[in-house]
């Protein structure tokens, strides 16, 4: 043989994985199979694979689902959204004064029906802020997700001299306790989003138009694909998601709190990047993200039934980021 | 009138990037099926002009006419509508993407749901199509649905090349469509290019490599530092004086003479 064989891979073994079909379905796939190991390992912890703990496992990760739906929208156009916890607390106590429900604040009574779709409005309101700082005025989405994160949670706890706004209108909260049979219906609408979303992503001339400007945005703007409009849209839509998010998390406990979902962006983040959304663009899929919200609610609840010391969360979170992010550098390289 | 009406007209175009004058006072016409090739150095000014045309820059001051009408060219949407394509030599293809997807890049087939609100894409239908355009331009591709990260330099530019081509009506404006090709891909791309003459699509074709350009031209324009030197028809090239025009050369052997009387 010539002296190219040695550049190539020996025929046999490892020849499926130059097929890029092959390569590329288990790459982008991998989120499900290191699930799949861990509930394998997780199914050693006594009393976990209940109904009550999975149910748990599911409805504690529909706060965090909803977030990373937007996330991904704003990853897989080359940024991403920092203050998507901010806006959720933000919006969440924006609705409680509204509503005024117990003191400190006097409230305003105003009806759940006029508050709702306001407190959407001002979540797409903040992602219009941080969209428009991004695409028009090019500065980096770091440092201006950055800042609306810390604005926004500043505003929170100035809203109501720090303290919590508890007791919600039924119409409000209903939905929090909800059931649909054994399923609590929070776990439906997130399951909806996720498809709705997902069609929108990979059927749509929108979804189009996200991984072009991800994966190259000034030959999309060379082909009249709007890239600035993109970014811009799909920081709205994450500011609307995680107002939503808010919604969801405050009519569950039936209270607005100034520090409530203070370091979800990065369970955020890692959910996305875990489930093989890129952090350099263009790359990625909603169910792949699904997955990464999964490991991470199977990986906090496991802690919790095996009764690790809570100091040790923010450790172990840590980790699974560092491997996140190790595992799309990998993916990279292995392509 | 003097032959029939330019189908392109530029008139006095000058556009400066900060203090660099990219084009200066700049005039330029293409007839219709014309095919015209545009050759200068490096930096000379050939890119920007073809980005004016089709609507990525805008010029700071000047006329364009399009099939005799004054026409301000936004953006590149509406100059695809007027019947305008371009292959750009650095903006070519979106590697994330498949091969359908960036043939339809920016004329995506869709169905509109919901007032408009939801547009899904017609997947099937752009698919066919693609491959019809390829088969036309006899480009040879495995599966359209490839994402054309995977593909050879060569492929590339055959697909980019294939979609300029392909949805082509009036005008076709290609910067180095032979750039990064090999000895054969360039030639099957001269072919698909030669064969546009017949179709009576015009073609502007920028290339540094003179051989294509005289394969394939009618007439060349060369253009150097910002301003139009010169032209000619291909027939009447007398040995190496495009070269010069070029690099300068003809200027200076021009100043020269006026000093002290030539040899020859």
């Amino acid at each position: 043989m010539s002296a190219d064989t040695g550049t190539k891979t020996s025929p046999g073994l490892l020849s499926w994985w130059h097929r890029p079909e092959i390569r590329d379905g288990i790459l982008d796939n991998l989120i499900w199979l290191i699930l799949a190991v861990t509930l394998l390992a997780f199914s050693f912890i006594p009393r976990y694979f209940t109904v009550p703990v999975l149910t748990n496992v599911l409805l504690h990760s529909t706060f965090l689902s909803i977030l990373v739906i937007g996330e991904t929208l704003c990853l897989l156009t080359g940024n991403f959204d920092l203050s998507v916890e901010s806006v959720l607390a933000f919006c969440a106590m924006f609705a409680a004064v509204l509503m005024g429900t117990r003191p400190p604040t006097p409230g305003w009574g105003i009806s759940p029906w006029i508050v709702l779709p306001a407190m959407l409005a001002v979540g797409g309101l903040i992602g219009g802020i941080n969209g428009f700082c991004v695409s028009r005025l090019k500065i980096n989405p770091f440092i201006v997700t950055l800042a609306t994160m810390i604005v926004f949670r500043g505003l929170t706890i100035i809203f109501t001299m720090s303290q919590a706004v508890i007791k919600f209108p039924l119409v409000y909260k209903a939905i929090g306790t909800m059931m649909a049979g054994p399923i609590p219906v929070l776990v439906l609408v997130a399951l909806a989003l996720y498809l709705f979303f997902h069609f929108l992503i990979t059927r749509t001339l929108f979804g189009r138009r996200l991984f072009a400007t991800g994966g190259n945005a000034p030959v999309a703007f060379a082909f009249g694909l709007e890239p600035d409009r993109v970014v811009m849209q799909a920081f709205i839509l994450s500011g609307v998601l995680a107002a939503l998010a808010g919604w969801f998390l405050s009519a569950r406990i039936d209270a607005a709190t100034p520090g409530m979902a203070q370091g979800m962006t990065f369970d955020v983040m890692a959910a996305a990047v875990i489930g093989g959304v890129s952090l350099k663009g263009g790359k990625g899929s909603l169910i792949g993200a699904l997955g990464g919200v999964l490991l991470l609610g199977a990986i906090n609840s496991a802690l919790t039934v095996a009764n690790v010391s809570p100091y040790w969360y923010n450790v172990i979170r840590g980790l699974t980021i560092f491997f996140a992010v190790g595992l799309d550098t990998l993916k990279q390289h292995l392509r | 009138m003097d032959g029939p009406q330019p189908l392109l007209e530029m008139e006095h175009i000058t556009k400066s990037f900060g203090a660099v004058h990219a084009l200066q006072d700049v005039s330029f016409r293409v007839y219709p099926g014309e095919a015209v090739g545009l050759v200068g150095d490096n930096g000379a000014g050939k890119s920007t002009l073809v980005k004016i045309v089709s609507g990525v820059e805008h010029p700071d001051s000047g006329v364009i006419r399009f099939d005799g009408q004054v026409v301000s060219i936004r953006n590149p949407e509406y100059a695809r509508t007027l019947g305008i394509e371009t292959l750009y030599q650095d903006l070519a293809l979106i590697n994330n993407l498949d091969i359908v997807a960036n043939m339809f890049l920016g004329r995506e087939l869709v169905q509109r749901l919901l007032l408009g609100a939801i547009q899904v894409l017609r997947s099937r239908e752009m698919e066919t199509e693609s491959r019809q355009i390829l088969e036309r331009l006899k480009i040879n591709i495995g599966s359209v649905r490839e994402k054309v990260e995977v593909l050879s330099g060569g492929q590339r530019q055959a697909i980019a090349l294939g979609r300029a081509v392909g949805f082509g009506k009036k005008l076709i404006l290609l910067d180095e469509p032979t750039a990064a090709l090999g000895l054969r891909e360039a030639q099957q791309a001269l072919e698909i290019i030669g064969r546009l003459k017949g179709e009576g699509i015009a073609t502007v074709i920028i290339s540094h490599n003179l051989q294509h350009v005289f394969s394939v031209v009618d007439r060349i324009v060369v253009i150097r530092r910002g301003v139009i030197r010169g032209e000619r028809l291909i027939g009447q090239v007398v040995g190496d004086e495009i070269v010069s025009m070029i690099t300068g050369a003809a200027e200076l052997r021009k100043l020269e003479g006026g000093l002290q009387p030539s040899s020859a």
